[in-house]
């Protein structure tokens, strides 16, 4: 009992614990940063669809049917009709001040042209600047366009003697019937939600070690450091590391929280896994902290190189844009970044359901990352004790 | 200088901290990491992984259990598209999930049986589409394609029939879509990635390094660094601004090289949209980054130790990103949050800055962005000069306390 109390792990722990009490950086790598980063990515994607963007109407037809037109592209949530006006140049621009994403044209004789059964032309205008916002202005008037012209075809077929089922089929021969797997809700809030909240985690994560780890050397405390753990390196680092990774896991349980009880995201697979892998990611994210300082020796330039390291994982995880769209040697770029592979045990094991055998691949490639750590406690311990490494920067 | 001249004017003033900074900034390999590296490499970076613009040809498995010529003409449309490729054809359903769960193809779509007899007769027929969902553009590339396709059919379908009752060919594709609807994406209209994405992600990139970097070099009144001044303690108050507008101009410097590296360079070798006039683009410009900066040297002047610059501000990159709108809608995000996110310059002059750049709009376009910049620029400027002026008074009148407390 009295050795486990005197063990050399507690007094760094002790130890830790008071330089993270009196430095206000280390509370907010800890507590406030985090929590602000998640809570504001929580709020951006919570909504997760765009709704009621904004489109115009040029009518230059003025008839009832114009006028239903317009009611109908108005009526679809995706978009709302903003501005309308007989003139195309002045809701040109609109456009181009960015009051509106899309303008449909209802040109003149519109009605008539169509009762007469003479092609009706309506052109429609789509702001392709940003390609989200594009395809959702896009999707939503052409499906009402194309809906408002199968009722008119419709029409006028049952006006020739067809039942409304014959009508139907003369107007869709061919229907199709969309079957969403792992992502039923096509949730582009989930998809990014979840990487960039477990992002935000892991740069909390590896900043704080490298911090940590790295105001050591700044400050030149390495040898009392060493003195408390027992001139054991190990036991210096696990020391450290541990009161992090425990506040880490626990903000990783908030994620999930908010992600799977408050989003509903679903859990296909195995949570148990999902578990394990973000307390492992976690702590290699925190070993990677101690290798880069151990190999600049230089807290900043740690801080700086790292982060931006951590900001690419975003790029290479092939979440934004797909793997297979990126080019052969950008592909294998992707397998350096430890994010990579968490991201593809969460759509396994979260969205897909894929049996376990299928996500410990991945987990295993997260483990060799640990191996990089290891393998600088060595000079991390050389120096800790080598006033020549201290106090830069 | 100093030692040339007892007494600098303010011109002299200016240019002595204008080189203090430059020379600061150049001796600090952590700070030119940020202030001059991040640019070099983060667009170059994001550029390479981004650098196949549009999905094409993603393999997807058609089941045709109908196997008639009717069928395999719609397996052919399928596959002449150019987003998917037919590269599987399994015989089953159950076939095509193994495939799928093999990854070796992204999605499936099902033909049913008696496919061709139906659309003769004037039955309908159902094409299944399962599509995967787990990776949204994947399923947006394979579904939109899917469906162009079938409307494509369709209305074929419809003209045979009109041309059947008696119509011409003409009339029957009148008749057949009403509403001739014809759609025009303006502006990018191959809908490509990096070019929608870059542009953006260069400008946020090159707020936040001078945010940081700014803090990186430290407040002018942080506790590790000698205070930069060089006129007497009396004297002080006529530096505040020679000194501001000296560290200014070492920035916008530096965002000028950035900028010819980002915003031209870049622009240029990836072939991103670049329609608007580059002296709009720097008039716009202009006002974002002294914003930018006069925000940075603001808020330098609360951070304790010079890292903490990276600490406080680096995890707001990606946040900064998705709040100006750049490749999430910010008609999805909370009001608040959006009015929040104003504070950072970025948030407006990036989608004024996109008009320009990918719309080829002119200045006119971007008025009320250009001002409200100014706007911002000018409060930014006038409450960090007013924070100077506190500080000195305060520093000033400590020290004449304690000069009176020695002497009485």
């Amino acid at each position: 009992m009295q050795t486990l109390i005197n063990h050399p792990i507690l007094s760094v722990i002790k130890r830790e614990a008071e330089r993270i009490r009196h430095n206000p950086a280390y509370r907010f790598l800890l507590f406030g940063g985090p929590l602000i980063g998640i809570l504001l990515l929580f709020y951006i994607f919570q909504q997760g669809v765009a709704r009621d963007l904004p489109v115009a109407i040029v009518d230059q037809d003025n008839t009832p049917l114009s006028m239903q037109i317009g009611h109908a592209i108005d009526a679809s949530p995706d978009v709302a009709v903003v501005a309308a006006t007989s003139d195309l140049s002045e809701a040109e621009g609109w456009m181009k001040k960015g009051l509106v994403q899309g303008i449909v044209v209802l040109p003149d004789n519109l009605h008539k042209n169509i009762l007469q059964g003479i092609e009706s032309p309506v052109p429609v205008y789509i702001n392709g600047t940003n390609v989200t916002v594009a395809g959702i202005v896009q999707r939503s008037l052409l499906t009402t366009l194309t809906t408002y012209s199968a009722g008119i075809q419709l029409k006028k077929l049952g006006m020739t003697g067809n039942n409304h089922e014959q009508a139907m089929v003369r107007v869709m021969p061919v229907s199709i019937q969309k079957h969403v797997l792992f992502n039923p809700y096509a949730n582009y809030g989930y998809f990014l939600n979840s990487a960039m909240l477990y992002l935000i985690l892991f740069l909390f994560a590896f900043m704080s070690s490298v911090y940590s780890f790295g105001n050591e050397l700044k400050r030149g405390t390495g040898l009392s450091l060493l003195e408390a753990s027992g001139n054991s390196v190990r036991l210096a680092v696990a020391g450290k590391a541990l009161p992090y990774t425990v506040i880490f896991a626990g903000f990783a349980m908030l994620i999930a929280y908010l992600l799977y009880v408050v989003e509903g995201m679903p859990v296909n697979g195995s949570f148990l896994l999902l578990f394990i892998a973000q307390l492992i990611t976690i702590v290699v994210y925190q070993l990677l902290g101690v290798m880069i300082v151990s190999v600049t020796r230089n807290m900043r330039l740690s801080l700086s190189i790292g982060g931006a390291y951590l900001m690419m994982s975003v790029t290479f995880a092939g979440l934004t844009f797909p793997m297979e769209g990126m080019p052969a040697l950008a592909r294998a770029a992707t397998a350096i970044f430890p994010f990579t592979w968490w991201e593809k045990i969460v759509i396994s094991q979260s969205l897909r359901g894929a049996p376990l055998r299928e996500a410990l691949p991945y987990l295993c490639y997260i483990l060799v990352f640990m191996l990089l750590g290891f393998a600088s406690f060595k000079s991390y311990k050389r120096s800790l004790s080598n006033p020549d490494h201290w106090g830069k920067l | 200088m100093k030692k040339n001249t007892a007494n600098p004017n303010s011109i002299e003033l200016i240019a002595i901290h204008f080189t203090k900074e430059l020379k600061a900034i150049f001796s600090d390999s952590g700070a030119l990491l940020i202030l001059i590296g991040a640019l070099l490499i983060y667009p170059l970076v994001y550029s390479f992984g981004y650098f196949n613009e549009t999905l094409t040809d993603l393999s997807v498995g058609v089941v045709d259990l109908d196997q008639t010529t009717t069928s395999r003409k719609y397996t052919g449309m399928l596959d002449a598209t150019q987003e998917i490729q037919v590269t599987y054809k399994p015989l089953s359903l159950k076939e095509a999930e193994e495939l799928f769960l093999a990854n070796k193809i992204n999605g499936v779509i099902l033909i049913p049986k008696d496919f061709q007899q139906d659309v003769v007769s004037g039955r309908q027929a159902n094409v299944a589409v399962y599509a995967d969902g787990s990776y949204l553009l994947k399923y947006k590339t394979m579904y939109s394609a899917a469906s162009v396709v079938n409307s494509y059919f369709n209305g074929g379908v419809a003209v045979k029939h009109y041309v059947a009752e008696g119509k011409s060919l003409h009339q029957a594709k009148v008749a057949a879509s009403p509403l001739s609807i014809q759609s025009h994406t303006l502006y990018i209209p191959t809908g490509a990635y990096g070019s929608f994405i870059m542009p953006g992600m260069i400008l946020i990139i090159i707020q936040q390094t001078l945010l940081i970097g700014i803090g990186i070099m430290g407040g002018t009144f942080s506790e590790s660094k000698a205070s930069p001044f060089v006129l007497p303690e009396q004297q002080r108050y006529r530096e505040i601004l020679p000194h501001l507008l000296g560290r200014v101009g070492a920035y916008l410097l530096i965002s000028a090289f950035n900028i010819c590296l980002a915003v031209v360079l870049v622009h240029h070798w990836f072939h991103y949209p670049d329609k608007g006039y580059m002296s709009d683009i720097l008039m716009l410009l202009f006002p974002f980054l002294l914003a930018v900066i006069f925000f940075g040297i603001g808020l330098s002047t609360f951070l304790k130790h010079r890292e903490s610059a990276i600490v406080f501000m680096m995890f707001l990159s990606p946040i900064a990103l998705f709040l100006s709108g750049v490749s999430w809608p910010v008609n999805a995000m909370p009001e608040w949050l959006v009015g929040l996110s104003k504070i950072l310059p970025g948030t407006t002059a990036i989608p004024a800055y996109l008009r320009l750049r990918t719309m080829g709009v002119d200045l006119a376009h971007v008025k009320s962005e250009t001002i409200s910049l100014y706007l911002q620029a000018a409060s930014y400027a006038a409450l960090t000069i007013g924070y100077f002026f506190l500080r000195v008074y305060i520093d000033r009148r400590n020290q004449n306390r304690a000069a009176q407390q020695s002497v009485g």
